[in-house]
């Protein structure tokens, strides 16, 4: 049995017909080749397929895809502008090599970038309560930490 | 394929396959009530259960409950009624919550992490039953009720009484007026023990629910004026697991040590053990 799931995807509104059982980052990856989602644990716990839904953060290895309807998905293909400008939350973990091997760093800059339209200053507990949504076995988080503090700054000079 | 394009990756990437399952949408809370009986299994946030879909659990027939007015957290005459639907999120932001239970609330904003917490339910965390979740236990802790859909009305039944195959639907959860103030927790050693106390108004009596050290978190109550509450917890404590993370000894040793401390902070007139 399959049934038809109809939602945007980086702006753009699209339709597929899926098993109940298959998994949102299924989707993603293999129906539209969008993957930079990752699937690492693929227990809703390391972060990596991170994806946001309604500009919420959701593990796409754990959310079915038929949760999908109707709603608004952003990947990590979807942040920079169409001419290419990196969002602020990218171009800061690029400028502080916020990353190393990169597998983790798709689902930590939607991560961040939720982070930041909720709280654009947030303090280093909130931080690092936030990045315990995911997990990067290369940098240590500290690199990292400081690209979420850079992103906030690079915000607030935007604003200004 | 051709010899063009790349190898499938699928093999590279760990995944568990969850077996297929028939999907009941419902579209008001009576028909999900229906459902339940008749075997559907609800899904709140999903946290729990795709998890354990993955590592082989079989669901026949599954019931998303997103769509449903099952969520929110207000003020009652009798405490405060969190819906079943509610995210750890919605609850630990909100300002009812804040006022009515905030210790509660202190507890389920720190509970894993922000991205589980905007999805995981209050609901789905009760009916998981899972010996490591938090908020059964400190429901049991605080003498809340559980509220089910039962025929055209509800049912209430003290959160410590659910039962293992509880098929009803769990529509909220009702926190009693002032009972986050005698209430208290600590999650310094799970996975190993967790423990939630909770001091009854009326009697003085020490209810303690123990997490992560059976199959399924359980309660206990001492007498007001225990003196010993460490001996007394760790006596009345059925034989608590073995495992690779901790002994059985170790594991009641620590409930004891737990409910001592828990004990010291909770005013009541065993406030001195």
């Amino acid at each position: 049995m399959t049934l038809t799931v109809s939602f945007t995807i980086n702006g753009a509104p699209v339709s597929t017909a899926v098993h109940p059982e298959t998994v949102l980052a299924d989707v993603i990856r293999d129906e539209f080749q969008l993957v930079g989602c990752k699937v690492g644990c693929d227990q809703a716990v390391c972060g990596a397929c991170t994806v946001l839904v309604d500009r919420i953060p959701m593990a796409a290895c754990s959310t079915f895809a038929f949760e999908a309807e109707g709603r608004d998905i952003v990947t990590i293909e979807g942040l920079a502008r169409p001419d290419g400008t990196l969002s602020a939350v990218q171009r800061a973990f690029l400028d502080v090599q916020g990353f190393q091997c990169g597998f983790c760093t798709g689902g930590l800059i939607l991560l961040v970038t939720a982070l930041l339209e909720r709280d654009p200053d947030p303090d280093r507990a909130t931080i690092t309560d936030w990045l315990g949504s995911a997990v990067c076995r290369c940098t240590g988080y500290l690199a990292i930490i400081e690209a979420v503090e850079t992103a906030a700054r690079l915000n607030r000079e935007v604003a200004a | 394929m051709t010899s063009s394009e790349p190898p499938p990756l699928v093999a590279l990437r760990g995944r568990q396959r969850i077996a297929p399952f028939a999907l009941v949408r419902v579209g008001d809370t009576a028909a999900a009530a229906e459902a339940a009986l008749a075997g559907a299994v609800p899904m709140g946030g999903g946290v729990d259960l795709v998890d354990r879909m993955k590592f082989g659990e079989r669901i026949e027939r599954l019931m998303p409950l997103s769509g449903l007015a099952l969520g929110g957290v207000e003020a009652t005459e009798g405490g405060l009624r969190i819906g079943a639907t509610t995210t750890y999120a919605a609850l630990a932001e909100s300002a009812e919550a804040a006022r009515l239970a905030p210790a509660f609330a202190r507890l389920v904003g720190g509970v894993a992490n922000p991205r589980i917490r905007m999805k995981g339910t209050v609901g789905g965390s009760v009916m998981s039953q899972k010996p490591n979740f938090d908020v059964w236990p400190a429901l049991m802790a605080l003498g809340a009720d559980l509220v089910f859909a039962d025929g055209d009305g509800e049912a209430r039944l003290p959160a410590a009484a659910l039962a293992p195959d509880e098929r009803r639907l769990l529509l909220a959860v009702e926190v009693p007026a002032g009972a986050d103030a005698r209430f208290a927790f600590d999650r310094s050693l799970r996975p190993i023990v967790s423990v939630f106390a909770g001091r009854e108004a009326a009697t003085g009596a020490l209810r303690l629910a123990v997490g992560c050290a059976h199959q399924r978190p359980l309660l206990l109550r001492l007498a007001a004026g225990e003196t010993d509450v460490a001996a007394a917890a760790a006596a009345a404590l059925p034989p608590p697991k073995s495992d690779g993370l901790a002994s059985s000894t170790y594991r009641r040793r620590m409930v004891g040590v737990l409910a001592a401390r828990l004990a010291r902070i909770l005013p009541g007139p065993d406030a001195a053990s």
